[in-house]
């Protein structure tokens, strides 16, 4: 019999339904202020073999990157610092990275965390300094990671990419030069990301600091401190932020998804599963959502099983018997609180939109 | 053999290391008393002021029966105090040391009570038993030790009263110093390896514990002097494995002839003189106690934190039960691990073999599962497009091996939880969280394969022909143009096919190599996770030793207290607390065992 998980067309349909909810999600236009720039480079007919360009260098920088640069997968990052991404990707909507831990003896030569990736969502890197990455405070850590994760979402992975096989000597210093105007861009959308995550702007500012001081040569040219910070502080406030932190509970339990939408993802989880049996529930983005749903009703069914397990009781288990379950009724959806309504209403009302952060922003940058 | 009079102006440990040790030990023992552990934590913060205050080196002889356990003490001292003899082994712990009032006494928690020499003989060889939780004391006078010394006889790991070992192993985790005393006729045993295994678990480490093994060779004038370098070589290459890296300081090899040093204490013979080389040392342990206890105590202080972070895990699953399961655990653990004492060789021998069993049968599934996924990505890559190719199938087969390692973390941490169930009774909540901790590093591993995109120097220099026939239309030929145009994209569609086989055969060439990697991953992982659990395991049943069913029971009853009655109102609102709670303690057991680490 084959192995439910091992048929792979089931994987290639999500993966190309996951492709389509992304370009989705990107009409939303939640934090990303380069993401139709970004779109255009990937799809475009002149952008398209300009990326593809550095595509095709992907195998041999990775060859090269784990013979000097990066560890060997055995080592992996702490439980914790995986959790915490975990929740920051199910909040920001991001794509799963991989992790890769750079040697001590390069990490200098690197940002703390860089993203990495090819074009249209194919592969997501994260290489990290983890010494540097644990020694960030708490909230500054998150900030890294969210703004980390903000270049995946929003394809810039490929621009540094770009950056590196340069500095490597990968022959694309033209594709590099090409790029510089999406490059400078793009750091706008990653601060938003980490403000989002973190969400306070004394944090954010100060990471941006921090993150502009320890600049690698080899990176792209980051627009100056004022205007960023100018950007954060026009996001700051937005309907996004209004949002984010009056709805978001103590648990991280927010996502950027618009409201219901988590019901849906749950309620696709469900069907699948009963369609395939219970196996296909797992994989990605998607798993790492319904993770601790998953764990809860699990543990609430272990009691039962192992009931089920002690022979010897058998006068406890007509006892159990004679008191049979009540099928459960369908969760209630929580009531809403009607002064968390009222302050989130006139929070939204004061708030800027997102066009307008933008506008500010494109006009200062002097782009069309 | 007499001692020169100890100074009674001993360095103390600085009053900071104190006071922060016996913070610790507070909060420990506050955490062991709302786990329900009251009596350990009793315990733990008895040891730690007894480490602190008490200056005395606790020094365990352990060894089969028969071994010379006694015989070596009463060397030790100069003079034949324990009972010895062909008759005679020792079954009860029996503690010497000196005092101003010498003598023998049966010693309580809190009473002690002197007795004949002949009582103490007679409790000592197990002639008598001895009250409960009772224990021997014999104080010899002046001189024979220094009084930061007590040696401590314990009896005969082996000894058909399996009770009789359970009282060593209890003492095991009080040790400063092991003296492991073996037989050089018949040098380390399959026993003795095990009990040693677990003595040096119990105190916590040969590597930066302070405490020391100190490995007697007993009746080395048995064997002939050319064999007893191989013996010495032998032993050493043993003990080095199994104390693990950074213990080599920590242990020595004495080749002792205990019998002839008490007959004839002044001979040269190397037996003899290795009796005395051992006195020194223990002597000149004892002397450095202010180094050697606070390490000691901070060990200590570490282990217990581990076993209340079993028990903790243990707790914190109870707290997802039902009332009428957690009952039935209870009941199961009274029948099963109170009533009959745990034998920790053949439960070594259970998890041995539950562990090669579903490594094994995790193994053929993963292999069955690779070589479905790999025919099942063959048939895609047949069908599949360009972007099919190298933007979704990575990615894809990164989600069909997460899929399966999810589906068989859940299938394993029922059997682990099986497995560790016929150990103790119950389970607590390590399988499941190893196992969520090793899927969710998996998912960060990232795909195995990357399929690279077709060139675009060819459709560049297609277009290019075609735009060029375009203009040679125009401008020229209006044959040669048309022909150009028209066969720019006619080789475009043809070159395109020719790239999608190329990326298929890529594919394919890859593909076996890339599963295989990614399987021995999975491997490696569920491997690492199946060790990591069943050593957990083992470490709890060393760490509990004796008290593994009382612990057991007082946690799961402490857990049904917290719950409660299942139909009250407010259950559920307690349940979450209790587990919130639960999952505080537990992090605090990882802060106090992270900075006692440090």
């Amino acid at each position: 019999m084959v192995h439910i998980a091992a048929d792979l067309p089931q994987f290639l349909q999500r993966r190309e339904l996951a492709a389509y909810e992304q370009r989705l999600a990107r009409t939303a236009y939640a934090y990303g202020v380069d993401l139709r720039r970004a779109q255009w480079l990937a799809t475009s007919t002149v952008g398209d073999p300009l990326m593809r360009t550095v595509d095709r260098r992907w195998s041999s920088m990775v060859q090269g990157l784990e013979a000097d640069s990066v560890r060997p997968l055995r080592k992996a990052p702490p439980t914790a610092l995986l959790e915490e991404l975990a929740r920051l990707i199910h909040m920001l909507r991001a794509p799963l990275p991989t992790i890769r831990l750079l040697r001590p003896e390069v990490a200098g030569d690197w940002p703390t965390i860089t993203p990495l990736g090819t074009t249209k969502g194919g592969l997501h890197w994260l290489v990290m300094d983890l010494d540097r990455v644990m020694a960030l405070s708490a909230p500054e850590r998150t900030f890294a990671l969210a703004s980390a994760l903000g270049h995946l979402q929003c394809d810039h992975g490929a621009i540094f990419a770009a950056h590196l096989m340069a500095h490597r000597g990968r022959r694309v210093g033209l594709v590099k030069g090409l790029l510089r105007p999406w490059a400078k861009v793009s750091v706008f959308s990653a601060d938003r990301a980490g403000l989002v995550a973190a969400p306070s702007l004394e944090v954010a500012f100060e990471a941006v600091e921090r993150q502009a001081s320890e600049h690698p040569a080899w990176m792209p040219r980051w627009p100056d401190l004022a205007t960023r910070r100018q950007s954060l502080e026009d996001f700051d406030k937005s309907s996004m932020m209004a949002r984010r932190r009056l709805l978001c509970d103590d648990h991280g339990g927010w996502s950027m998804a618009p409201p219901g939408r988590e019901e849906e993802m749950d309620s696709i989880g469900r069907k699948m599963a009963s369609a395939l049996g219970g196996a296909i529930r797992m994989g990605g983005r998607l798993a790492m959502k319904i993770e601790g749903y998953e764990r809860r009703r699990k543990d609430d069914g272990d009691a039962s099983d192992e009931a089920d397990e002690d022979e010897e009781a058998k006068v406890d288990a007509n006892a159990e018997a004679e008191a049979p379950e009540e099928p459960k009724a369908a969760p209630e959806p929580p009531p809403i609180d009607p002064e968390r309504a009222s302050r989130l209403e006139k929070a939204l009302r004061d708030a800027w939109s997102l066009a307008r952060c933008d506008q500010r922003l494109t006009r200062r940058l002097g782009l069309l | 053999m007499t001692t020169a009079s100890p100074t009674s102006t001993a360095p103390q440990p600085t009053s900071d290391a104190r006071s922060v040790l016996l913070e610790h030990a507070q909060t420990l023992e506050s955490i062991a008393k709302e786990l329900g552990l009251t009596d350990l934590g009793r315990t733990i913060g008895a040891d730690t002021r007894r480490r602190l205050d008490d200056h005395r080196v606790r020094a365990v002889v352990l060894g089969e029966i028969k071994q010379g356990k006694s015989t070596l003490i009463n060397a030790i001292l100069g003079r034949d105090v324990l009972p010895t003899g062909v008759t005679p082994t020792t079954g009860a712990v029996a503690t010497v040391r000196v005092g101003d009032a010498p003598g023998m006494f049966v010693c309580t928690d809190d009473d002690r009570t002197a007795i004949e020499a002949d009582r103490f003989a007679a409790l000592a060889t197990g002639r008598d038993q001895p009250l409960e939780g009772s224990t021997l004391e014999l104080v010899v006078e002046d001189g024979a030790l220094p009084p930061t010394l007590e040696l401590i006889d314990t009896p005969g790991m082996n000894d058909m009263e399996r009770v009789r070992g359970a009282i060593s192993r209890g003492q095991l985790p009080r040790a400063d110093v092991l003296v492991l005393v073996l037989d050089a006729t018949q040098l380390l045993n399959r026993t003795e390896m095990a009990f040693l295994r677990d003595a040096i678990s119990a105190v916590g480490g040969l590597a930066g514990s302070g405490a020391s093994l100190l490995l007697a060779i007993n009746r080395i004038d048995l064997v002939d002097e050319s064999d007893r370098p191989l013996l010495v070589d032998y032993l050493r290459r043993e003990v080095r494995a199994l104390a693990g890296e950074g213990a080599e300081d920590a242990i020595e090899i004495f080749q002792t002839d205990a019998r002839g040093a008490l007959r004839r204490p002044d001979e040269d013979s190397p037996g003899v003189e290795d009796v005395r080389r051992l006195r020194a040392r223990l002597l000149e342990i004892a002397d450095g106690h202010a180094d050697v206890l606070p390490a000691r105590a901070r060990a200590a202080l570490s282990r217990h934190a581990s076993l209340l972070a079993h028990n903790a895990a243990i707790a914190a699953r109870a707290l997802t039960l039902e009332e009428l399961a957690l009952r039935r655990e209870i009941r199961a653990i009274e029948r099963e691990v109170l009533d009959h004492e745990s034998d920790m060789v053949l439960l070594r021998e259970q998890l041995a073999a539950g562990q090669a069993t579903l490594q094994e049968q995790s193994e053929a599934r993963i292999d069955r599962f690779r070589d479905d996924l790999r025919a099942s990505t063959l048939s895609c890559v047949d069908s599949a497009n360009l972007r099919m190719l190298s933007n979704h199938l990575p990615g894809s087969l990164h989600d069909a091996f997460l899929a399966f390692a999810r589906e068989e973390s859940d299938r394993l941490r029922v059997e682990l939880d099986e497995l560790t169930h016929q150990a103790m009774r119950t389970h607590g909540e390590q399988a499941r969280r190893r196992l969520f901790q090793a899927t969710m590093r998996l998912g960060f591993r990232g795909p195995p394969i990357y399929i690279d995109p077709p060139s675009v120097a060819l459709e560049a220099g297609l277009v290019f022909v075609g735009l060029a026939g375009t203009a040679v239309m125009y401008f020229g030929s209006m044959m040669a143009g048309l022909a150009m145009t028209v066969a720019g994209p006619l080789a475009t569609v043809f070159l395109r096919e020719k790239s999608l086989r190329d990326a298929r055969e890529r594919a394919k060439t890859e593909l076996p190599g890339a599963l295989e990697r990614a399987s021995e991953a999975l491997r490696d992982s569920i491997r690492r996770v199946v060790e990591q659990h069943v050593s957990a395991v083992e470490e709890h049943l060393v760490l509990a030793n004796v008290a593994l069913g009382r612990q057991l029971v007082s946690v799961l009853e402490q857990a049904r207290e917290q719950l409660g009655q299942g139909d009250a109102p407010d259950a559920e609102n307690r349940r979450t607390q209790a587990q919130a709670r639960m999952l505080e303690l537990e992090q605090q057991l990882y802060a106090v065992r992270q900075q006692l680490q440090r």
